[in-house]
């Protein structure tokens, strides 16, 4: 019988002193010296849940962008004005409440109790210098774009702070429940590397490249709250040493579950598989020059992809066809009519190539060899498009050179990977809406139409305007087609039975998987 | 013997400064926007201010001339700059992932040799008998099983089957030495598998070799025992190519431990090399590819002048 046992640095497996000899002898006489000394294998300390990171986070500064990774751990530490709850509501954080005296302003009144981990209370000028500095002219951080909204940011009182925007935003206020909005302690906020936070753990230690731990703090506002002692996150880059790792007991919670092991790991006894769809596949055209600069062409692409195939074939059935415009479920925005603005038709991509004269088109597909599933899509997507006469070469050079080649215009037209930012239509901006060129959206997208949709859906704050607005839109692409959307992919944790109380945010808000923490427990 | 030093570290000198140049040119050359990259990480959306912003941070606005400029001036210094991702040093980077590399490295090369030199000499001794023809089978083996299946394997069994040892990771020494010691075994054993064959098979082929030598047949006929004409007369002359082969092999497992490392997940310097190529970080990029031709270039040094030490023709000439 396997005994467990633990070691100091809160890692677990299964072991008795025979399977150790035999697998000792097995390895061959001397080889497992080192192991004989440590009769310690991996196994947490009560209080202790070990979560397997996809990467080690670059950095923990506060307000910028440096991957997924360094969202969640981030959540640990620092905290906003609002957040979300489970099903993607926004809820109060340090505010303890709000109000919107007219459309352009907000009100917060900060929780009295809420201090940051340097014991200091968090005040109204906390918020300001937080706030000021995300809108500061040489700010990097990754809400700046929405901040600009921001005209004036006032400290009414030590505990109120008054927020006047320049036009009516709706989606302002999830800009301020996303992570990416924190509030940082006004008196040290020279280094981004140093900054603290109000959130429910302080960070204990760390070994660069490999794991840091979470102490929970005893003084968070929320009175229970966080649930476990210690949060440790270890780095395993490897999808398939994450998953042995949650399979031999090393850690109790893995994220970005492999599409391939969803099935399998939600049948393992003793594991739990959380998955949403959040993210979604699309393709981007060039509007500048070759065969998609006509409309009927890319609504011939659009209506020639069969997305059944690339949902099972790229993502092992762990997905969902998107053959409209990817919008929050369940929202106002999410009109049953036009949630297929391009269901698979061969027929008509045929016709449509007819029209356009277009029956003898070649083009280049860019996607990149980095990430599989982007390969495998855009290899789905050569067989359909021969099935209605396009011939189409692959180009997939490495991500970095990818991106360049996106943002350059150098290509027909690509596969891309994008996600929700607050959760709201104005998100739609990023596909649709002109800008400075990005691989993002289609190289030289510049519709006037669209943009004036975009703009009056982002100040309307009268709810069934703004839906009448976003319908206007979604007609608008169906046949100007900016982009043509393929597929949510599903993104999936993996759980020890043994941890309690963990639950990813909604589809649209999976990426703060982080606030999970302050409920989750280990039994 | 010191002109013979002196020459060869002044072409390593020149040969460092190469590399220098060449990793500078060639990160430079290859597209792909630091920043874009870094911002874009993981469904990221780049805002075209905060990019512009972040490219006069981090100097990549400068011509390409005056960052040239700019990177010898420093690198003179031993300043090999900072992290475009982390703000770190890249030298402190380096120097906590190094040790890590070469202690896989080192562990790896030392099972190797206590395993490959002992067994390379009973392949010898037994020339075409049973064992001779085991080994023989078993390096073939070991030489054709690449490194991640062998170390895929080595997770499969003993992380998930037995549960005798962690599927991967990292405990510093500090921390909990036994953990640390255990979790080293399994990839410094995929590395040492490979290593260990071709030890066993330059064993045997350069102690064939001395036993057919006319010293060995005298010191047979002045009577020494046969264990005394192994260790002094045969063992030690075959040594030379044996050690000249372990170098070149440590030399190429500077930057050939990737796979290893990913698979167990051990932060030693490749994955952070490859981290660093991933995220066009120049800085950590180039600190990375100069330590590594560096010791590689030492590393030779020392083998040769090692490599003339035990053998005085070499030493003569």
């Amino acid at each position: 019988m396997a005994n467990n046992r633990s070691t100091s640095d809160g890692r677990h497996f299964a072991t008795d002193r025979r399977q150790f000899l035999q697998g000792s002898a097995a390895l061959g006489a001397g080889l497992l010296v080192p192991a004989a000394l440590s009769k310690a294998a991996n196994a947490a300390a009560p209080g202790t849940i070990t979560y397997a990171l996809s990467a080690y986070p670059p950095n923990l500064r506060p307000f910028d962008w440096s991957g997924q990774a360094a969202v969640t751990v981030k959540a640990l530490l620092f905290r906003g004005l609002l957040c979300f709850d489970e099903k993607g509501a926004v809820q109060p954080e340090l505010a303890e409440s709000w109000e919107q005296p007219d459309s352009r302003t907000y009100r917060f009144k900060l929780r009295p109790n809420a201090t940051f981990q340097n014991g200091k209370p968090v005040t109204a000028e906390d918020v300001k210098a937080s706030f000021d500095a995300i809108r500061g002219e040489k700010s990097t951080a990754y809400v700046r774009q929405a901040f600009q909204a921001v005209e004036t940011i006032a400290v009414e009182d030590p505990k109120t702070v008054r927020i006047v925007l320049k036009q009516p935003t709706p989606s302002f206020i999830l800009a301020l429940a996303g992570q990416m909005a924190p509030i940082v302690f006004a008196g040290k906020m020279d280094n981004p590397d140093a900054m603290i936070g109000a959130g429910p753990y302080r960070l204990e230690n760390s070994e660069k490249g490999v794991s840091l731990t979470f102490k929970a703090r005893t003084d968070f506002y929320r009175p229970g709250q966080p649930a476990t002692e210690t949060v440790r996150f270890v780095a395993y880059p490897d999808d398939s040493l994450r998953i042995a790792a949650l399979n031999a007991g090393d850690v109790d919670i893995i994220e970005y579950v492999p599409w391939q092991s969803m099935k399998g790991l939600s049948q393992t006894k003793g594991l739990t598989l959380q998955n949403s769809l959040g993210s979604f596949m699309y393709v981007v055209f060039n509007l500048k020059e070759g065969p998609f600069t006509d409309p009927k062409v890319r609504r011939a692409v659009a209506h020639a992809v069969k997305r059944e195939d690339i949902v099972k074939a790229a993502f092992f059935g762990a997905g969902k066809v998107l053959d409209g415009v990817p919008l929050p479920a369940g929202s106002p925005y999410a009109v049953p009519e036009l949630e297929h603005l391009w269901p698979y038709d061969p027929d008509r991509a045929r016709s449509l190539l007819k029209e356009a004269g277009a029956q003898n088109v070649q083009a280049t597909l860019l996607a990149t060899s980095t990430y599989g599933f982007h390969k495998d899509i855009a290899e789905i997507m050569q067989q359909h498009l021969a099935a209605v006469g396009m011939q189409v070469k692959l180009s997939l050079p490495e991500w970095g050179v990818r991106v360049s080649q996106g943002n350059e215009g150098r290509y027909h037209f690509a596969v891309n990977g994008g996600g929700p930012d607050l959760g709201d239509p104005d998100d739609l901006t990023a596909f649709f809406g002109s800008g400075s060129d990005s691989y993002r959206r289609s190289f030289g997208l510049s519709d006037p139409k669209l943009d004036e949709l975009l703009n009056r859906g982002r100040h309307e704050s009268d709810t069934a305007t703004r839906v009448k607005i976003y319908a206007e839109l979604q007609r608008a692409v169906a046949d100007s087609v900016p982009v043509t959307f393929l597929n949510f992919r599903a993104q999936g944790w993996g759980v020890r039975d043994r941890v309690k109380g963990f639950k990813v945010l909604s589809d649209q808000m999976n990426n703060q998987v982080g606030m999970a923490f302050d409920t989750a427990s280990v039994s | 013997m010191l002109a013979y030093i002196v020459k060869r570290c002044a072409v390593a000198a020149v040969m460092i400064f190469m590399v220098a140049t060449a990793v500078f040119m060639i990160l430079h050359v290859v597209p792909g926007d630091p920043v874009e990259v870094m911002l874009s990480a993981d469904g990221g959306k780049p805002d075209p201010a905060v990019a512009a912003e972040l490219r006069t941070r981090l100097g990549l606005d400068r011509p390409l001339a005056e960052q040239y400029a700019s990177y010898l001036s420093r690198l003179a210094r031993g300043d090999l700059g900072r992290s475009f991702l982390d703000n770190e040093p890249v030298l402190k980077n380096i120097a906590q992932r190094l040790p890590r590399t070469l202690e896989l490295i080192g562990a790896a090369t030392i099972l190797s040799l206590l395993v490959g030199i002992p067994l390379g000499v009973l392949a010898a001794r037994n020339r075409g008998r049973g064992i001779d023809r085991v080994l023989g089978t078993a390096t073939s083996l070991a030489l054709s099983v690449p490194t991640f299946v062998l170390g895929t394997l080595f997770i499969l069994v003993f992380a998930l089957l037995l549960r005798i040892a962690p599927a991967g990771g990292f405990v510093p020494f500090s921390q909990s030495p036994a953990t640390h010691l255990t979790l080293l075994l399994m990839p410094a054993t995929a590395v040492a598998v490979g290593l260990s064959a071709i030890i066993i098979r330059m064993t045997r082929s350069t102690v064939l070799d001395v036993l057919q030598q006319d010293w060995v047949r005298t010191a047979r006929a002045k009577g020494l025992r046969e264990p005394r004409v192994l260790r002094r007369h045969v063992v030690r002359n075959a040594l030379g190519p044996v050690l000249t082969v372990t170098g070149l092999q440590m030399g190429s497992m500077l930057g050939g431990t990737v796979l290893v490392e990913f698979i167990f997940n051990w932060p030693g310097m490749s994955g952070f090399l490859v981290r660093a190529v991933e995220h066009r970080d120049y800085p950590e990029v180039q600190g990375v590819v100069l330590v590594t031709a560096t010791l590689f270039i030492l590393l030779n040094l020392v083998v040769d002048v090692l490599y003339s030490v035990l053998d005085p023709q070499v030493r003569a000439s």
